[in-house]
């Protein structure tokens, strides 16, 4: 007889984690969603100034 | 005999919208996988739910997702525990662990609500045999019950006069 601890994710066990409620996955999906749109943002932001960048020296 | 109100300062003001909620914690063991891919000798204790202190533990139990070797049968509950109905087979009891389903609650012990001091595991003890085979998730329904003010408010009028 011997005892495992298992209550960590081990190759045996996914760990001890906590089942979110449906609200919650909602709010976290609607969370990468808004950084995702952020990231985007910020690409676009970055092509404009280069753009910018190039036509005044042109 | 009397009876003094000492429930504190705001009356009657209904449910709180911000209260704290029971949450439900799992943990999916694949019991194959333990102690070098050898799998559970007969009454290994695998300790699978964390529990902070100060903690009430609502409901626990097991689902047998893959069947475990032949005559294994499962205990949840608290091991190293012997006060009150914490006890190693606390929710569970001796569940025939070798068919894919959600065990029943332990009758004999109740499945009791229980409260947790010091932070302590929910383990699996498994008996009957040795299991080389299976995978199972525990589950529990877990509840803050940590004070948020813990010293005495209430008023020498409160704690004085009789209502």
């Amino acid at each position: 007889m011997a005892t495992y601890d298992l209550t960590k994710k081990t190759n045996a066990s996914t760990g001890t984690q906590k089942v979110p409620s449906k609200e919650e996955i909602r709010l976290q999906n609607l969370e990468n969603k808004v950084t995702s749109q952020s990231d985007k943002l910020d690409h676009i932001v970055k092509l404009l100034d280069e753009l910018s960048a190039k036509k005044s020296t042109s | 005999m009397a009876t003094y109100n000492v429930t504190g300062v705001g009356g009657t003001t209904g449910h709180p919208s911000n209260g704290r909620t029971p949450y439900l914690v799992e943990n999916t063991i694949d019991v194959s996988a333990v102690n070098g891919d050898s799998g559970s000798a007969q009454n290994d204790v695998l300790k699978c739910i964390d529990v902070p202190a100060e903690t009430l533990i609502m409901a626990a139990g097991v689902e047998v997702l893959t069947a475990c070797s032949s005559s294994v049968v499962i205990d949840i509950g608290v091991t190293g525990s012997t006060a009150g109905f914490s006890d190693p087979d606390a929710y569970v009891d001796a569940y025939d662990a070798t068919g894919a389903a959600y065990a029943p609650r332990d009758l004999n012990d109740a499945a009791p609500m229980l409260t947790i001091k010091t932070a302590d595991t929910i383990d699996a003890l498994m008996a009957g045999a040795a299991s080389s085979v299976g995978k199972i998730r525990v589950w529990a329904v877990l509840c803050d019950i940590s004070g948020i003010d813990e010293s005495d408010n209430n008023t020498g009028t409160q704690h004085d006069t009789a209502v």
